[in-house]
């Protein structure tokens, strides 16, 4: 895998590569101009044929939307992660649906849930799993769902007979120990 | 949606019998209760071997039926999003009166573990009537058919009045439904 990763290297400018998990995961970061030629590059000649997953994390304190482009390959059986970062306050992309049709629907949830839009993506703004949602983006992490559920949905008025488990398991562990 | 022809919107009429007949309608009830095959979250898994050849849920009279028109009970299996409420509504005004709403697991009490989740509502008793709750995540088939036993027994003693309630909080319910859902595109009522 390594050899992939010279190679892509000798052509792309790779910002940061570093190994996942496995032998046949590999996590590259590249600049958000050159993503459509990486990937391109990795479809026609690389095997990378399959898009398993696009994929959206929101780093608040570094102000940046990291988007993730899991690759799979099915003549080699390697993982390869391509990801991007955009600024946060301005979170637009362009689609890649010209070269991976299967992305129209990971763009439409990122669109819905993190407010990521994606230059021509025809069905981005269709409802994937909320309806007639009005408040902002809600897996952006400066969403506060705990407020957010108690005004809309309120919260049963009755006393809550707080246990701790943790002590009542530990406690039950301990004694089962000294038998 | 007044203009729609295609709805009904009247109330239906209180039919009131003496309390004799009342109590034999009742005994009836309780031994044949059908449930609507409509699952809403994860408990939903728990339906099919109730009412399968392990829990049996038949000997009880409890049986499945695929039209709420049937139906007189209808089952909310966890958690419920604002968009499976629109659903459960639906459903549950086009079933026929007397019906009643089992709640099943600790979601429908007051939001279980999706208690600050920005899509589950936290207490289902505010949108539609609840006659039995079965607490538990989730409960296994045993404890729902313990719930329907409690519901028997409730549907005997004349106490399974949810729905009555329905129709003389029917504003109430109705507003607080319309809070949460934003974009209201339902019939008043489809009695």
């Amino acid at each position: 895998m390594e050899d992939l990763i010279k190679r892509i290297e000798s052509i792309f400018k790779v910002l940061k590569k570093e190994r996942g998990k496995r032998d046949n995961l590999w996590i590259i970061e590249v600049e958000k101009d050159s993503l459509h030629a990486v990937l391109s590059y990795l479809k026609d000649n690389e095997s990378f044929k399959h898009l398993a997953l696009v994929s959206c994390v929101d780093w608040i304190e570094n102000n940046k939307f990291q988007l993730s482009y899991i690759l799979w390959s099915y003549q080699k059986r390697q993982n390869l992660i391509v990801k991007i970062f955009i600024d946060r306050d301005k979170p637009e992309f362009k689609t890649v649906l010209n070269l991976f049709p299967q992305a129209e629907i990971y763009e439409r949830e990122i669109r819905e849930l993190y407010g990521v839009s994606f230059e021509g993506n025809p069905t981005q703004n269709e409802d994937f799993v909320l309806e007639d949602w009005e408040e902002m983006p809600p897996m952006r992490r400066d969403f506060d769902t705990l407020k957010y559920s108690q005004e809309k949905y309120g919260d049963r008025d009755s006393e809550v007979q707080k246990t701790n488990i943790r002590k009542i398991i530990s406690d039950f562990t301990d004694e089962w120990r000294r038998k | 949606m007044k203009d729609n022809k295609y709805f009904l919107d009247d109330k239906p009429d209180k039919i009131s019998y003496s309390e004799v007949w009342q109590k034999f309608f009742n005994w009836a009830r309780a031994k044949s209760l059908w449930v609507v095959a409509y699952g809403t979250g994860c408990g939903s898994i728990e339906i099919p071997p109730m009412v399968t050849s392990r829990f049996d849920a038949e000997r009880f009279g409890v049986s499945t039926v695929g039209t709420p028109r049937q139906a007189d009970v209808l089952i909310i299996s966890g958690y419920l999003a604002v968009k499976t409420l629109k659903r459960v509504i639906r459903v549950y005004e086009q079933m026929q009166s007397p019906k009643y709403v089992v709640g099943l697991g600790a979601c429908t009490v007051n939001g279980g573990m999706y208690y600050d989740s920005y899509n589950t509502v936290n207490l289902v008793e505010l949108y539609i009537p609840i006659d039995v709750y079965v607490a538990g995540c989730m409960p296994r088939p045993e404890a729902i058919l313990a719930g329907f036993a409690q519901l028997m027994k409730k549907i005997k003693e004349g106490r399974a009045d949810g729905w009555k309630h329905y129709l003389d909080n029917f504003e109430q319910y109705r507003k607080n439904q319309e809070k949460i859902i934003k974009n209201w595109k339902i019939p008043n009522y489809n009695w």
